[in-house]
């Protein structure tokens, strides 16, 4: 291995991140198809319907675009995986992605990527990154997230 | 876009090309100091280019670190100042309403640390749920070669050099060598840590990066700026950054299941950015 010596810094720069609040996603699943895996068990869940509101952004969920493709592990932590289509109240298309866990405890936390159409009206959601929380019904089919914009 | 990303990171190094930096950094490297272009040219050509720039990088990076003082505003701020600030600035300090139980038996309790408290981030209604970040480690990592190639939409490739990590909650370096961003329109990178303890954690780290006319101020929407940067116009660089980790069984487990958002800094003289660390709660 090729030896890298780190200079010597004096100072550590300290780098901010603030949230602020985006918007709101109330989404519909059906319920999860289970299948063991080597990696543990796979749960898919199709997004079947769901409405965002916020004060920049107000879509509704394309229903089938795609849903959860979680991965439960040996430490029954959820691995969340999750990818859809919005259409927005304007008609354009906008691309979700979550990346994130589920804990036993309660914790469901997820960074999401989304990609709008650049020169439309909703330019302002690419190349920024969300800090979601969600919380899901006992059924876990219905579950609200909470997106934060990461400033 | 690839276009774009070269040259905000450009622009990051402060007008600074990478190549002409490397260049500059591998003269004042070799004991030999050769000047010119054509003698480095030669030199590239005869030695093995990646210990080439590794040494160049290295040894050129202190020498050049040493020399250069940082922007005031960009230095050193502690955590606690950090976080004093942030609690200032009227972010609610209190746990959020759905604080969750702890699952010990599964997940017992990280090794305690000297962390700053958390900061959390709440909505204009408050039944709606907190988001807390706490600072977990930072990591100063320095890049060496950068490849671009001509895929169908290109594919960068900027090698990690190696680094240091420092924080509460996770000591170590950055292992030399160990991976590389290989960017296609948002960065993507992948490479080692080995903890202060030995134990080697797989860093994903996914990231974007945009600019606006001004640094965020409340109540006062982020204007982007989608034009090439220009000399004497100012604007502010959003670089945030996402990993997922891979840490073996043991202190390091509750890097497997914790969320994290990162403030990534590009630095030049030498060209390193600092990636620093939030938990999210």
């Amino acid at each position: 291995m090729r030896e890298f010596v780190v200079p010597k810094t004096d100072t550590k720069i300290m780098g901010e991140v603030k949230l602020e609040y985006a918007f709101q996603l109330r989404a519909r699943f059906d319920p999860p198809h289970e299948s063991h895996t080597p990696r543990g068990e796979f749960r898919y869940q199709d997004i079947t319907a769901g409405d965002v509101r916020g004060e920049r952004l107000n879509a509704t969920v394309y229903a089938d675009s795609g849903g959860q493709y979680d991965t439960v592990r040996a430490d029954r932590v959820r691995d969340v995986d999750a990818h859809f289509i919005l259409k927005a109240d304007n008609g354009e298309w906008i691309y979700v992605e979550h990346v994130g866990y589920r804990r036993p405890d309660g914790y469901y936390r997820a960074i999401a990527y989304i990609d709008a159409d650049a020169n439309g009206a909703y330019d302002w959601l690419n190349n920024t990154t969300f800090v979601v929380t969600a919380k899901e019904s006992p059924d876990e089919r219905a579950v609200i997230f909470h997106y934060y914009v990461a400033n | 876009m690839v276009e774009k990303i070269d040259r905000w990171r450009r622009e990051l190094a402060h007008g600074t090309d990478p190549a002409d930096e490397t260049g500059r950094l591998a003269r004042r490297a070799s004991p030999g100091a050769t000047t010119g272009t054509a003698e480095t040219a030669d030199l590239c050509g005869t030695l093995d280019r990646r210990a080439f720039l590794g040494a160049a990088t290295t040894a050129g990076a202190a020498a050049a670190l040493a020399a250069t003082a940082l922007p005031a505003d960009a230095i050193a701020r502690t955590p606690r100042d950090a976080n004093a600030d942030a609690m200032t600035r009227g972010a609610g300090a209190s746990p959020p309403a759905d604080a969750t139980r702890s699952d010990a038996a599964r997940h017992p309790p990280a090794p305690p640390t000297n962390a700053p408290p958390a900061t959390y981030y709440g909505a204009p209604n408050p039944d709606i749920p907190k988001i807390g970040l706490r600072w977990a480690f930072s990591a100063t990592v320095f890049f060496a070669d950068r490849i671009m190639i001509n895929s169908p939409q290109p594919r960068g490739y900027t090698s990690v050099g190696g680094g240091e990590i420092w924080g509460p909650r996770l000591q170590g370096r950055v292992l030399p060598a160990s991976g590389a961003d290989y960017y296609k329109g948002s960065f993507s990178t992948y490479y080692m840590f080995e903890a202060s303890d030995g134990a080697l954690i797989f860093i994903h780290n996914r990231g974007t990066m945009r600019r606006f006319q001004a640094p965020p101020e409340p109540g006062k929407p982020l204007v982007p700026v989608n034009t090439p940067p220009q000399a004497g116009v100012p604007s502010w660089t959003r670089f945030r950054a996402t990993p997922v980790f891979t840490a073996p069984a043991g202190p390091h487990d509750w890097m497997n299941r914790t969320v994290f958002v990162a403030n990534a800094t590009r630095q030049s003289n030498p060209d390193h950015t600092v990636f620093t660390y939030y938990e999210v709660l």
